[in-house]
């Protein structure tokens, strides 16, 4: 208990002690200006409460339980319910009051968390007009009390500090073994921020140390991602509800223990499908569907393949024919990192993923259509460093 | 007789900015385009040589920069007076590299345009 609000329990028990003794005797005795004061705070104090009681007996309350796996690996379709019952939600919003009940999440992985945060950014925008508004934190709602890895992962990744929540909760756990770049967010070209995401690889692993080259992709990488979300992830008209044009988040995360770092970007924007089409024009529908089979529409994960591949550039209508390839050098950089790497882009109904192993300079690629479309799209690329965690890497 | 051009040392970081942007202006500051606009145009106007010094930039000239900045200047003025006139110093690694990059992607301009 802070000391104010220990002085202040004092001051009210000493004002209701002498309230009820008014009110017992029905004469008014000789009180101290202090009296007064409290008497007037109080009474200012039961007003708002009564009229909050008011505002909440007329106002919906909608309750998003979010269910066990916040991931993407595990299942995705929990994401997707989370993101439906977000959208049904955001009409008439000023009556409801939003409850988003964390207590059956068992298992959460960094890019479901920032997933996870701009969907609710989705309501904080349309209730108080702010992507970043100070939430509460109610533990009835809150995280599984026992659960100390996850309340680490939501403090440390910066979920609860988004929405101005500081302290959820005690962090009794001092570990060494997990590092994290807190979600960051921008509805700009913010290039502060790529330095942040390299000070935060340089300060853990020595993954850019005398190779430029490597720094070098990965500065074009991040740079091609932010350009996407402000150019193509959202056309020139958009205004969908509780969506910001522009606006990406991105954070980062570094196991020690397992030597594996992973750099992740998200933004809301209309997806893979709606860019392509907005893109190559009139030349979408050849795009769109697979010429060895006439009928045959791609899927989104089939999409996503072809933007990796680079093969949007040799359409004569997009957009200057030596653009399209951010997507390619996406691929590019998880193949020459040096390490075994995972890229990892989920978009509308598609999810693709390319492996790369070093020892065999071997790759796979595996794509998955999910049950429903996702906000947007998630870039994640998963780097496993291995013993030396790359401060002994002395490439150029 | 030769033709003999003044050479004018450009530190970029110094000059421009330690963080280049990306490609348009639209997208934001120290864009590939302002480059190509209000710095490098005026060389090619000058009939002037660059000479770009990298060294203490912050983060890299992404490949978009580059295609945006240099790329559309060697299919406007073409490949013999683009060289003539822009020159990025590799005596560092920073440089070494993003000429390379550079490079590729004005190749890639030009193979546009042929289209």
């Amino acid at each position: 208990m802070t000391f104010h609000k220990w002085q202040r329990m004092k001051k009210r028990s000493y004002w209701k002690k002498i309230k009820k003794l008014d009110e017992r005797l029905k004469i008014p005795s000789l009180k101290s200006k202090k009296y007064y004061k409290i008497k007037k705070y109080e009474q200012r104090k039961s007003k708002k409460n009564k009229n909050n009681i008011k505002k909440n007996e007329n106002r919906t309350i909608i309750n998003i339980d979010l269910k066990s796996y916040i991931n993407f690996k595990h299942n995705a379709n929990d994401l997707v319910f989370v993101t439906k019952k977000i959208k049904n939600s955001l009409k008439d919003i000023k009556r409801k009051r939003f409850i988003i009940d964390h207590s059956n999440i068992k298992n959460a992985s960094v890019g479901g968390l920032l997933y996870l945060v701009g969907q609710i950014s989705k309501i904080t925008r349309t209730k108080y007009s702010s992507t970043k508004y100070d939430l509460n934190y109610n533990k009835k709602y809150g995280l599984d009390k026992n659960n100390k890895k996850l309340k680490y992962l939501f403090y440390k990744i910066g979920y609860w500090k988004y929405f101005g929540i500081s302290k959820p909760y005690k962090i009794n756990i001092r570990t060494q073994k997990e590092y994290f770049l807190a979600i960051e967010s921008h509805n700009q070209n913010k290039i502060n921020l790529l330095n942040n995401i390299k000070k935060f690889i340089n300060s853990n692993v020595g993954l850019f140390k005398n190779n430029y080259m490597l720094e070098y992709k990965f500065d074009d990488i991040v740079k091609e991602a932010m350009g996407n979300s402000l150019e193509h992830a959202y056309c020139e008209n958009f205004d969908e509800i509780g969506k910001e044009k522009g606006r990406w988040w991105i954070c980062g995360h570094f196991d020690k223990k397992d030597k594996i770092l992973e750099i992740l970007f998200y933004d809301y924007g209309i997806g893979i499908r709606a860019s392509m089409k907005k893109n190559l024009g009139e030349e979408a529908k050849i795009a769109l569907i697979d010429k060895f089979s006439d009928s045959y529409l791609r899927n989104d994960a089939e999409l996503i393949e072809m933007a990796i591949r680079g093969d949007l550039s040799k359409y004569k209508n997009y957009k200057e024919h030596d653009r399209g390839k951010g997507f390619k050098r996406f691929q590019d950089f998880a193949m020459s990192s040096g390490y075994n790497c995972e890229l990892t882009v989920i978009s509308n109904k598609g999810k693709y993923q390319f492996n790369y192993d070093i020892i065999g300079d071997t790759s796979n690629v595996q794509k998955e259509v999910l049950s429903d479309n996702i906000d947007g799209m998630l870039i994640k690329w998963r780097i496993e460093l291995g013993e030396s965690d790359g401060r002994d890497n002395g490439s150029s | 007789m030769a033709e003999t051009m003044e050479v004018v040392k450009y530190n970029f970081a110094k000059q421009f900015s330690k963080n280049p942007g990306l490609r348009f202006r639209k997208l934001g500051d120290f864009s590939g385009e302002e480059f190509r606009e209000d710095v490098l145009e005026k060389f090619f106007k000058e009939n002037k040589r660059i000479l770009i010094n990298l060294e203490d930039i912050e983060s890299a000239l992404g490949a978009s920069f580059l295609s945006e900045a240099f790329g559309n200047l060697a299919v406007k003025y073409g490949l013999e007076k683009f060289h003539k006139i822009v020159q990025i110093d590799t005596s560092n690694k920073i440089g070494e590299i993003t000429n390379n990059e550079m490079l590729l992607r004005v190749k890639e301009a030009l193979e546009r345009q042929k289209r």
